[in-house]
């Protein structure tokens, strides 16, 4: 298969002691044949590399001028990374080719001068590459492209980002016919999903898969905690591994330590250095930390002079870090993919197993680590398919088109039909789509003189100013964040950033980890927090915007096998089991095919605890229907708490039969309607609203003292529901809550599954398996309605009493 | 519905769930910053927002008026929240504003959103007002002359308290010694919190703090 490369570069993979893989041959193969690709390969196994190798071949013999190659990758970080290993090839064969980054950090004079003189390959982000085609030269400038090469496809389909960047690659095979794409993804569970969402027909068909697969197993083992593995009930830090967690640092050159929240990094960062007495160095690593103080660590573990580095989901995506021996999961891994991928940083040789320990923080999570090392061994894979294309985002390329030129609406349609997420899309949603981007799209309809587009005589709709094009640049973009506020000291140094509603809630003198510091609020100045060096107790940790990640099925599946199976327990830890025993004697434990609910008093309330193992989300959802069957019945629900395996909801009366509150009528009820007040809709709403262009982006800083003339997203939710119910965004925020958020599917394939299998146990006191999600944070209070008023009549009782006084 | 009475200014004031204030000694209604038009104002610079929030004030506004039948109505200032609201409404709209100012006599007191009278609208457009000892007004002043109490509005004021450990967000009314500020009327009307530094100046001492549940007002501080 050589015979597709030519000698210069055979000379030069001999010259690195390097023979090309199979899979960068086929990728060869294919791009000389105009396929476009899909590779399948594992970490470390030079994908890089397989994709760029056709790009450098057809540029090596310096006679093609003008952008070539177009590299797209969801980091900023990551395309620098790629570009500086692309320097090495490149200047050791001496190739004519120029490669360049663009993302939003390029300086304007570098981006004109890319706009003039295009690189031969430009490296950049989904949101650049929109940009780029929002311009009036787009097709110019894309017309002699060749190749797009997209790098962690996993990780961007199914997203809103990858929705996007799926529309521009159709976007750009208009501008240029003969572009083959080329996907590179880690290992996943629906190959074929996945190459319809890189070809350029949206199918399968259209794209050749390439596969390199995982020789080696990986070598996984569980960490207990000291104390002889003493785990504790509750908790998802697990800041009592921390002297475990050393040891094994110790043992090793290079370690990432990944956790599940920017919270989490931070305290067990805190943790870990508290018993450092070595003086190891160890690192920080998370997306709240400012972008230098990060390019720092990565330098660091690229020089090796890091031993470890605490990590959130920031170090997951394929960064070249330098030589990781082992990485260390602390809480629960959720999914078995994610989890795979984490592994797979401590891949640098293919053909050498990965080491991973798996650190528990509690005692469930013992049961779902010791299920994910299994699994994981067994090369099991999890995940969905990649869900069908956001409206919202869809919206916003409709308005990218538009800016870039007058387009024709029937002509846009077609070439999103090839786009896989939106291979479905009717042309009566497209059509409400573009009613929605031409003037708002509203049943009641004002003021026909200010639309956003308007139609010439031929039918081609563009964009009626300049200044609507201007600020509409401004949005470009699906990543909706909570405004973050830069910390900063007196004297002007920053420390990083924090979330807008976290430093609301701080008073002068709070203390608060952030960069592994210990900070005391002295008061927010503008849009800035300032904040010093502190001392004290109790710091608050900032809780950072983001939904957290659900139990993937498969995951919970396994625990649920280890749990109902006493003969399962011998490889858990003596606390565990003895636990899961007094469970098995003071109440049941949850039988396969069966919904264990318990019932029990518990501080002056009525407690109810079930066990589907369905996933954090589902079971907040669950939440919110449970807690409104038991207020229309009478029972007087306070709150309720979930996590991925249980949820707890407690009343002021007794709480009745379980088999009818369980009933499939919780699902068919009203539940439109009490899902769409509760406080997940309007939060998905509110992205939707962004996303879509129906609202601006608050950038901190610009509108400052202005707040009480912006209007909220969610009084546009309220207005918008009672005039405009069919209204094409509001479709698009509840398709978006049942396909994530809510997990609908998930919880009414539960209900389904359970109908007359309600195993009830009515208790006199908690079980020993309900202590757990009694000790979660995070519990939802009944908002609205009654309770409220209830409190507020509580506190305005006080006064009335204070005044007498 | 139930109202709350306090008293400012020796004159008596019941303040409605929803954020309006009803004077029963002369039988007025008083609401602030309705905001008029405000979902339709900039859809020249290509911002469409729901165009209902109009319909949607109005129709709290008539069935106030519905509840306490006012004789007099006195719209506080930033009642339109520009030049050419007026222009821009519905007709739908435009026929529930005529029924209104028909059926209670409507003073308009001028804001900084409408700083003009808008054309072809039935009612009265003052600066501010007098009645009996209370100024009405816009934006709330530096002084009040002792006496007077003052009744004002622009601010939007809005309350975040944590009751038992539970977050409530609120529009809120904020009462002084003579001085009373309403929480804005319009649908929306977004909220600037009662700890700004806009409020400290304007109470010297930490004002009385009411919301409103489904059906009844509380106060809070």
């Amino acid at each position: 298969m050589s015979e597709h490369l030519p000698q210069r570069f055979k000379d030069w993979f001999s010259r690195q002691g390097w023979s090309p893989r199979p899979h960068q041959l086929a990728m060869l193969e294919a791009a000389q044949q105009g396929k476009s690709t899909l590779l399948i390969a594992p970490t470390g196994g030079g994908k890089t590399l397989a994709g760029f190798l056709p790009s450098l071949i057809e540029l090596a013999h310096g006679t093609y001028s003008g952008l070539h190659t177009l590299y797209v990758s969801p980091l900023k970080a990551l395309s620098t990374n790629i570009a500086q290993s692309l320097a090495r090839p490149i200047a050791d064969m001496q190739l004519p080719v120029r490669a360049e980054v663009r993302s939003g950090d390029t300086s304007g004079a570098r981006r004109k001068r890319q706009q003039k003189n295009p690189p031969h390959i430009l490296l950049t982000t989904p949101e650049s590459l929109a940009l780029l085609l929002s311009y009036p030269d787009a097709a110019q400038y894309f017309s002699k492209l060749r190749v797009v090469i997209i790098d962690e496809v996993h990780a961007l389909a199914g997203t809103k980002r990858g929705d996007q960047l799926a529309l521009c690659a159709r976007r750009l095979q208009q501008f240029s016919p003969l572009l083959r794409v080329s996907g590179l993804s880690a290992t996943v569970a629906h190959p074929s999903a996945m190459a319809a969402w890189v070809s350029p027909t949206g199918k399968a068909s259209g794209v050749r898969l390439i596969k390199a697969e995982a020789t080696v197993r990986p070598d996984v083992h569980v960490l207990l905690p000291d104390k002889q593995g003493y785990l504790p009930w509750a908790g998802r830090m697990g800041l009592g591994s921390a002297t475990a967690i050393l040891t094994e640092i110790a043992r090793a050159n290079l370690t990432i330590v990944f956790v599940n929240s920017r919270a989490q990094a931070e305290l067990l960062f805190q943790a870990l250095w508290k018993q450092n007495g070595d003086n190891l160095p160890i690192g920080l690593h998370h997306g709240s930390l400012e972008a230098a103080h990060r390019a720092k660590v990565e330098e660091a573990m690229a020089q090796g002079t890091l031993r470890a580095v605490v990590a959130t989901s920031s170090l997951d995506l394929g960064l070249d870090w330098g030589a990781v021996d082992q990485i260390i999961q602390v809480g629960a891994p959720k999914q078995i993919s994610r989890l795979t991928q984490r592994i797979g940083r401590a891949n640098h040789r293919m053909d050498e197993p990965s080491r991973a320990l798996l650190a528990p923080a509690n005692r469930f999570e013992v049961l779902e680590c010791e299920a994910a090392r299994k699994a994981v061994v067994k090369h099991e894979l999890d995940g969905e398919p990649p869900r069908a294309g956001a409206l919202d985002v869809l919206a916003q390329h409709v308005m990218v088109t538009a800016c870039s030129g007058p387009f024709s609406p029937d002509a846009l349609y077609k070439e999103i039909k090839l786009c896989a997420p939106y291979s479905q899309l009717t042309r009566m949603d497209f059509d409400k789509v573009i009613q929605f981007v031409e003037d708002g799209g509203y049943a009641l309809q004002a003021y026909e003189r200010h639309q956003r587009l308007v139609r010439d005589t031929t039918g081609h709709l563009c964009v009626r100013t300049e200044r609507i094009i201007r600020q509409f640049r401004m949005n470009i973009g699906t990543i909706v964040d909570t405004p973050m506020l830069r910390v900063k000291s007196r004297r002007g140094k920053t420390f990083g950033e924090i979330d807008e509603y976290f430093a609301s809630m701080l008073v002068p003198g709070d203390t608060f980890f952030l960069g592994g510091e210990l900070l005391e609020f002295l008061g927010l100045h503008e849009t800035t927090v300032q904040a010093a060096r502190g001392h004290g107790k109790d710091p608050r940790v900032p809780v950072y915007g983001g939904n957290q990640l659900s139990i993937s099925p498969g995951l919970a599946r396994h625990v649920r096998e280890i749990l109902h199976d006493p003969s399962k327990w011998g490889v858990l830890p003596k606390s565990v089991q003895e636990w899961l025993a007094l469970q098995a004697k003071r109440s049941r434990l949850p039988a396969p095919e069966k919904l264990l609910v318990e019932t029990f008093p518990h501080k002056g309330w009525h407690y109810i605890v079930a066990y589907p193992f369905e996933g954090r989300n589902a079971h907040q959802t669950l939440g919110l229907l449970l807690t409104k069957m038991l207020e229309e019945t009478g029972k007087g629900p306070l709150g309720f708490v979930a996590n991925d395996y249980m949820i707890a909801c407690w009343c002021v009366h007794p709480t009745g039969s379980m088999a009818e509150l369980f009933s499939q009528d919780l699902m068919k009820s009203n539940l439109t309607d009490w899902l769409s007040e509760s406080a997940m809709l309007r939060r998905t709403f509110r992205d939707v609203a962004i996303i879509a262009g129906l609202i601006e982006r608050n950038y901190p800083g610009r509108e400052k003292n202005r707040r009480q003339m912006t209007v909220s997203s969610d009084l546009l939710y309220d207005v918008l529901r009672k005039y405009d119910p069919e209204h094409i965004l509001l479709q698009a925020t509840w398709r978006q809550a049942q396909e994530g958020l809510t997990d609908l599917k998930r919880l009414s394939d539960m209900l389904d599954r359970i109908q007359g299998q309600i195993d009830h146990v009515d208790l006199s006191h908690v079980s020993p398996l309900a202590v757990p999600v009694l000790l979660e944070q995070g519990k939802e209070k009944i908002r609205g309605g009654e309770g409220e008023d209830y409190l507020l009549a509580e506190a305005d009782k006080l006064y009335a009493l204070a005044e007498k006084a | 519905m139930k109202f709350r009475e306090v008293i400012l200014a020796g004159q008596h004031l019941w303040l409605l769930p929803g954020g309006a204030v009803f004077l029963p000694e002369v039988g007025t209604l008083v609401v602030a910053d309705l905001h008029l038009g405000k979902g339709t104002s900039a859809r020249s610079r290509g911002v469409l927002l729901p165009p209902g929030d109009t319909m949607e004030t109005l129709e709290k506004l008539s069935k106030l008026l519905d509840s306490y039948a006012p004789q007099h109505l006195i719209a506080l200032g930033d009642s339109f929240h520009d030049g050419q609201a007026g222009d821009r409404f519905l007709d739908d709209e435009k026929s529930r504003l005529e029924a209104i100012t028909c059926a209670v006599s409507t003073v308009w007191v001028a804001g900084n959103h409408d700083t003009l009278p808008v054309s072809g609208l039935s009612g009265s457009w003052v600066e501010e007002c007098l009645l009996g000892n209370l100024i009405l007004r816009h934006i709330p002043s530096a002084a009040i002359p002792s006496g007077k109490g003052e009744v004002a509005g622009h601010l939007h004021p809005k309350i975040r308290m944590r009751i038992k450990g539970h977050a409530i967000s609120r529009p809120c009314f904020m009462i002084g010694p003579d001085r009373m500020i309403l929480p804005a009327f319009g649908a929306y009307t977004g909220g600037l919190s009662t700890v700004s530094q806009a409020f400290g100046d304007l109470f010297s001492r930490p004002p009385s703090i009411y919301v409103w549940g489904a059906d009844q007002i509380f106060r809070v501080e």
